[in-house]
C-alpha cells in the first residue's frame, strides 16, 4: 500500500510515440496517446475506463504495467514504483499485477497446452514442484469453471468464452493484487459475456483484488465499477463514482457518450444529441480543449480554442476537465448535428 | 461444461493429418524413408562381408563387427571357398564398393551386377548404396547447421528489432548476394584436408539465409501478438519468450525451408563431387559416380543413368514433401 | 399511405454448407419478410446463421462448400433463386444495396472512394463517366460526407472508419435499390460514430423508402432501429415478431435469457443472469430443439420433438413448445 492507502497510484503518465519520416528516420512529431493521466484505485475496487477509438485507453493500461515503455510519469502498485524497477525487480514484481487481454484467439499460445499456458507464471517464477504445479493448474481451472482435464488440451479445442477464462485463470496462478482487464468481453458473445463478468466479479469478492476495467460498452462499465474515467485524445475529461457518471455527467463529451448509447428498450425515446464530426487525429491535437471542435457548448464559450481546461474537483469525488461543466447545450441548437 | 470438440489435436498433430491427405506427398516421404533405411542398413545391404557366417562351428557377424581372425580375408574369395558345415547369409549385393574386379571393369548391368560396374570393376549399385550415405548426411548436416544459424540470427534480429535488426539485416542482405557456389568452392580451396565434414560446414554456413528471413519475419509478426505480450507480464525473461513462447510458433515454414533446403544440399553436393571438388576418392558418392562417367558417357550408359536417376528420385522427393508441408501448414490450418 | 406490402420475403430458405468433417445446416428452414420503409433485424450470436442468410439471398455463398440447398427468395414477387446469373448481377447492387461489417476490408485500398461509387453506378446505368461522378458527388453528399468534391478523389485509408463506413453505403444506395442489407454496419465503430451511422440509415430509410435487412448481435441497436425483429439461433429463426412486442413479451427462452443478460445502467450491480453452455457449432446441432441442452424450460418433448415456428400471438411467431406458459415461467 501506498502512504494514503491506495493500492494503485497513477501520476501524470504520459506516453508518446516518436513519428519518424525520411531516409534517416528523423523525429518530425510524437502520437500522443496518453497525455498526463492520474488516477487511484484503492484495494478491492474496480476503476473502470471509458473512451473511444485514440483515446489512449489501451496504451495507458499497457504502460502502467510497463508492457509499453513511459515516457514520463509515475505508477505504484502496492507500494512499488513500477517505473523504477530494474529489469530483474520487475519481472519479480509482475507477480503483483496482470492483465486480461481483449482478443482470446490471440492471448493464449496455439502451441502450448493449457497446462503450459496457466502454469508459465509458476514455471517462470519457480514456484513449487511439478506436481505441485499440476494441481495448481487444476485448482485454477476449476476455479474459472473449467473442468480439471482441459489442461491437456490445445486452445483451438475451446470456444471464445472458454479461452477467457484460461486468460484469467493464467493470470490468477500469481495471486495477483491488481489485474488490469482490457476489454474482457468485447470479442465474446452476448450471452457468454455475462457468464465472463460474474465470474470477474466473484473472483475480486474473493479476492480482494483490484481491476482496471477498460470497455467501451458504457452500460457494461456501470455495471461493474465503482468509478469511472472517461478519457478522451490521452486525457481524463471526467472522472467520478460510477453512478455519478450516469446520472449526473458533466463533461459535454461524457453527456454525448452517454446519449449516443443505444439502450435496449424500443419503448424510450432518449435524448439523441448526435455528436458530429470525428475524432481527431491523436498526432495532431486541436488547440486548447481537444474537444472544442465537436462540443455544442464551443459557441457560448470564450476560452474552449485557446487553454486546456485542466482536471478539477467539480463536487467530492467527481473531476471534470471542463470550462462550463454541467450545463447542457441550448435545445434549439443541435450545433453538433450531422456535418 | 466443456465443449468437447475434436480431442487433443496438436498443432503438429493437425499438420499431419492435412499433410496425409496428399498423396504424392505421402508417397515420397515412403520414397525418403525407404532411402533412409538404405543408408542406414548401407552395410547390411551391400558389402562383400556376410551378414551371418557360421565358420567352424561358431557364428560370426562380419557386417557388424570386426574379428581378430579375419582381420585380413578377402571375403570374396573366402566366400567361394566355403567348407562343408559352413553356412552364409549374404547381403543382396554381395560387394563392397570398393571391392574391385579389375577383369570385370566397365561391365554391362546384368544379374551378377545390377547396374554394372566403373572403370575399377566396382559395382555401381553397391556404390550407389554406400553413397546414398554421403547424399543424406550432407543434406541433413548440412541443413542443421544452416537452420540453426539461421534460427538464432533471425529470432534475435525479429524479437529485439532497433540496432540489432538492422546490423544482422544487413549481414543476411551481403550474405544473400554471395554467390554460393563459388563461396563453397573458395572455403573447399582453403581447407588443407577434404573431408565431409568440410563439405558439411560448407554447404550449411552459406545456406543460413533463407531461413533467418523467415524466422525474423515471424517473429516481428509474433512479438506483438498477445500471447507474447502475456508471457512478458508473467515476468518471463526475453530468452524464455524467444525460445519457448514465439519459435514453436515459428517453425512453420523453417521446416518447408528446410526440406527443400535438404534437397539443394544433396544437389549441392552432387555437383561439388562431380566437379571433383567434393568427397575425396575412393569414398562412393553419386555425383563423384557421375564424375567419373564423364569420361565414359557413350560406353557406358549406366554409369550416368543410375546416378543421375538417384539424384533426380531423391531431390524430387524432397521437393514433394516440402510442397506437401507447405500446403498443409498454416494458414489454412483453423486454429 | 404507407404501403406495407412485403418487399422482400424469404421462405424456407437453407444453406448447408459440406466440410470434411460433415455438414453445416448454417442455415435451415429460415422464413421471414420485410415490409417496405421499414427496417427486419436479424439478431443472434456469432455462429447463428444471420450473415450465412444474407449472403443467401444475395446469392453470394461460395459453392463449394455451401450450396443454397432449397427456398424462394421473393423480391417484389420475383424469386431470385430463379434467376439466371446474369440477372442476379443486375440485382445485386441494383435493386439490392449490401453495406458489410468491416469498411476498411470491404473498400478496395488501390482504387480511390469516388472510382468505386461511379464503379457501382456505371455497373448498373448507361451513365457516362462525367454523370457518374456527379451523382457520385451527390450521393457522398447524401450520406453527408465533408467536402465530397475534393473528397472524391481520397483512397479509403485516408478516411476515417466513420466515413469509410459512409462511403460503403453511398455505394450500396447508389442506384436507389429497393432494399438494403446492412450486415453490423456498426459494429467496427466507436459509439458516437454508430449513433450518426445509424441515424443516417434511418434517414436514407425514409428517403428512399427503402426496405432495410439490418443484421446485429446488439440489441440495443436493434431497440432504437428496428421495426419487426427476427432472432436467430443455431440456423433457426426462434422469434420473430414486431419489436415492441418482442420485447415486452418475449415468447422464447432464449430471447428472455439474452434480455436479462445485458447490463442495463438502471438495474446497477445486481448479478446478470447467465446462459449456461455456449453456442453450439453447426456442425453438431442438438437434435430436436436446438436450444435445449441450455434452456431452463426444457421438457422431455423438446429433447424428443423439433418445435416449428408457429404464430403463438397475432403477429407473434415463437419456436417453442412452452411459449404459452412462458410468461408464469420465466420473469
Amino acid at each position: 500500500m501506498t502512504a494514503n492507502g491506495k493500492l494503485v497510484e497513477v501520476r501524470d503518465l504520459t506516453t508518446y510515440f516518436p513519428v519518424k519520416k525520411g531516409v534517416f528516420s528523423r523525429t518530425v512529431g510524437y502520437v500522443k496517446a496518453v497525455d498526463g493521466v492520474s488516477f487511484s484505485i484503492e484495494r478491492g475496487r474496480t476503476l473502470g475506463l471509458v473512451g473511444e477509438s485514440g483515446c489512449g485507453k489501451t496504451t495507458c493500461a499497457r504502460t502502467m504495467l510497463r508492457l509499453i515503455e513511459p515516457t514520463g510519469g509515475k505508477v505504484f502498485v502496492n507500494g512499488q514504483d513500477v517505473f523504477g524497477l530494474t529489469p530483474r525487480e520487475l519481472r519479480q514484481a509482475r507477480r503483483r499485477f496482470q492483465i486480461i487481454f481483449q482478443d482470446p484467439y490471440a492471448s493464449l499460445n496455439p502451441r502450448m497446452t493449457i497446462e503450459s499456458i496457466v502454469g508459465e507464471g509458476l514455471v517462470v517464477h519457480r514456484i513449487g514442484t511439478r506436481a505441485e504445479r499440476r494441481r495448481r493448474v487444476a485448482e485454477l481451472l476449476e476455479s474459472v469453471g473449467l473442468p480439471a482435464e482441459a489442461a491437456g488440451r490445445y486452445p483451438h479445442e475451446f470456444s471464445g468464452g472458454q479461452r477467457q477464462r484460461i486468460g484469467i485463470a493464467r493470470a490468477l496462478a500469481l495471486e495477483p493484487v491488481f489485474l488490469v482487464c482490457d476489454e474482457p468481453v468485447s470479442a465474446l458473445d452476448v450471452s457468454v459475456r455475462a457468464q465472463i463478468v460474474n465470474l470477474l466479479e466473484d473472483l475480486q469478492a474473493k479476492t480482494s483484488m483490484s481491476y482496471l476495467f477498460i470497455a467501451h460498452d458504457l452500460n457494461l462499465v456501470e455495471h461493474i465499477s465503482d468509478d469511472v474515467a472517461v478519457m478522451y485524445l490521452g486525457r481524463i475529461v471526467e472522472m467520478a463514482p460510477a453512478e455519478e457518471i450516469y446520472d449526473k455527467p458533466l463533461h459535454p463529451y461524457t453527456r454525448a457518450l452517454l446519449a449516443a448509447n443505444p439502450v435496449p428498450d424500443p419503448e424510450t425515446r432518449r435524448e439523441r444529441i448526435i455528436l458530429g464530426g470525428d475524432i481527431p487525429n491523436p498526432m495532431n491535437p486541436p488547440g486548447g480543449c481537444y474537444f472544442h471542435p465537436r462540443c455544442a457548448l464551443a459557441a457560448g464559450c470564450d476560452g474552449c480554442d485557446r487553454a486546456y481546461p485542466p482536471l478539477m474537483e467539480y463536487s467530492p469525488g467527481h473531476w471534470v476537465a471542463c470550462c462550463r461543466p454541467g450545463e447542457a447545450p441550448a435545445a434549439a441548437a443541435p450545433a453538433a448535428a450531422l456535418p | 461444461m466443456t465443449d468437447v470438440r475434436p480431442a487433443h489435436r496438436s498443432y503438429w498433430g493437425l499438420v499431419r493429418r492435412e499433410f496425409m491427405r496428399r498423396p504424392l506427398a505421402v508417397g515420397a516421404l515412403g520414397a525418403v524413408v525407404i532411402l533412409v533405411l538404405v543408408a542406414v542398413f548401407a552395410p547390411y545391404l551391400a558389402d562383400d562381408a556376410p551378414i551371418i557366417l557360421r565358420h567352424n562351428g561358431r557364428i560370426y557377424f562380419p557386417s557388424t563387427f570386426s574379428y581378430r581372425e579375419f582381420q585380413t580375408t578377402d571375403w570374396a574369395q573366402f566366400v567361394d571357398r566355403l567348407q562343408v558345415g559352413d553356412w552364409v547369409l549374404m547381403p543382396p549385393v554381395p560387394r563392397g564398393p570398393g571391392t574391385t574386379d579389375i577383369a570385370g571393369f566397365l561391365s554391362r548391368p546384368s544379374r551378377e551386377h545390377l547396374c554394372g560396374t566403373d572403370d575399377l570393376g566396382r559395382d555401381v549399385l553397391a556404390r550407389m548404396i554406400w553413397g546414398s550415405r554421403i547424399s543424406l548426411s550432407v543434406g541433413f548436416v548440412a541443413v542443421g547447421i544452416a537452420v540453426l544459424i539461421g534460427i538464432v540470427l533471425g529470432a534475435v534480429a525479429g524479437y529485439f528489432g532497433g540496432a540489432i535488426d538492422i546490423v544482422i539485416s544487413r549481414i543476411i542482405e551481403v550474405v544473400i548476394c554471395f554467390p554460393v557456389f563459388f563461396l563453397i568452392l573458395i572455403i573447399i580451396a582453403l581447407v588443407p584436408k577434404m573431408s565431409i565434414f568440410y563439405l558439411m560446414f560448407a554447404i550449411g554456413i552459406v545456406g543460413w539465409t533463407g531461413v533467418a528471413r523467415f524466422v525474423r519475419a515471424e517473429f516481428l509478426k509474433l512479438r506483438g501478438q498477445d500471447f507474447a505480450v502475456a508471457a512478458t507480464a508473467l515476468g518471463a525473461p526475453a530468452l524464455r519468450i524467444i525460445f519457448r513462447h514465439i519459435l514453436p510458433n515459428a517453425m512453420a515454414p523453417v521446416l518447408v525451408s528446410a526440406t527443400f533446403g535438404v534437397a539443394g544440399a544433396i544437389l549441392t553436393e552432387s555437383a561439388l563431387s562431380f566437379l571433383g571438388f567434393g568427397v575425396p576418392p575412393p569414398t562412393a558418392s553419386w555425383g563423384s559416380i557421375l564424375s567419373l562417367a564423364r569420361q565414359y558417357v557413350y560406353e557406358a550408359w549406366w554409369l550416368t543413368a543410375f546416378p543421375g536417376a538417384a539424384i533426380f528420385m531423391s531431390v524430387l522427393c524432397y521437393n514433394l514433401i516440402g510442397e506437401g508441408l507447405r500446403d498443409a501448414v498454416d494458414p489454412r490450418l483453423k486454429v | 399511405m404507407d404501403d406495407d406490402s412485403k418487399v422482400l420475403e424469404v421462405a424456407h430458405l437453407s444453406t448447408y454448407f459440406y466440410t470434411a468433417e460433415g455438414v453445416a445446416r448454417a442455415v435451415d428452414d429460415v422464413s421471414f419478410s420485410i415490409r417496405r420503409a421499414k427496417t427486419l433485424a436479424l439478431v443472434g450470436e456469432s455462429g447463428c446463421g444471420k450473415s450465412v442468410t444474407a449472403l443467401s439471398i444475395m446469392r453470394l455463398v461460395s459453392d463449394p462448400p455451401g450450396r443454397i440447398v432449397s427456398g424462394k427468395v421473393l423480391l417484389e414477387g420475383e424469386d431470385l433463386m430463379l434467376l439466371p446469373e446474369s440477372r442476379m448481377q443486375s440485382v445485386r447492387g441494383g435493386r439490392i444495396g449490401m453495406v458489410f461489417q468491416e469498411p476498411m476490408t470491404s473498400l478496395n485500398p488501390v482504387f480511390t472512394v469516388g472510382n468505386q461509387i461511379m464503379e457501382a453506378i456505371r455497373v448498373h446505368e448507361n451513365a457516362s463517366r462525367r454523370e457518374a461522378r456527379e451523382r457520385a458527388i451527390e450521393m457522398m453528399r447524401t450520406v453527408h460526407l465533408p467536402s465530397p468534391e475534393e473528397r472524391i478523389d481520397s483512397y479509403p485509408h485516408e478516411l476515417s472508419g466513420g466515413q469509410q463506413q459512409r462511403v460503403m453505403i453511398a455505394m450500396a444506395l447508389a442506384c436507389k435499390p429497393t432494399v438494403l442489407i446492412a450486415d453490423e454496419p456498426t459494429t467496427a465503430l466507436d459509439v458516437t460514430i454508430q449513433s450518426q451511422i445509424l441515424a443516417l440509415l434511418e434517414g436514407l430509410r425514409e428517403e428512399f423508402r427503402m426496405a432495410v435487412l439490418f443484421i446485429t448481435h446488439d440489441l440495443a441497436v436493434v431497440a432504437e432501429t428496428a421495426h419487426d425483429v427476427a432472432v436467430m439461433y443455431a440456423g433457426r429463426i426462434a422469434e420473430t415478431a414486431e419489436v415492441k412486442a418482442l420485447f415486452r413479451k418475449p415468447l422464447h427462452p432464449y430471447t428472455r435469457l439474452l434480455f436479462r443478460s445485458i447490463p442495463r445502467a438502471t438495474e446497477r450491480r445486481k448479478r446478470l443472469d447467465t446462459i449456461e453452455g455456449q453456442v453450439p457449432s453447426p456442425l453438431h446441432f442438438p437434435p430436436a430443439c436446438r436450444f435445449h441442452p441450455r434452456c431452463p424450460l426444457v421438457t422431455e418433448r423438446c429433447r424428443a420433438e423439433e418445435p416449428q415456428l408457429r404464430e403463438v400471438e397475432t403477429g407473434h411467431f415463437a419456436a417453442c413448445h412452452r411459449s404459452e406458459e412462458i410468461e408464469g415461467l420465466m420473469k
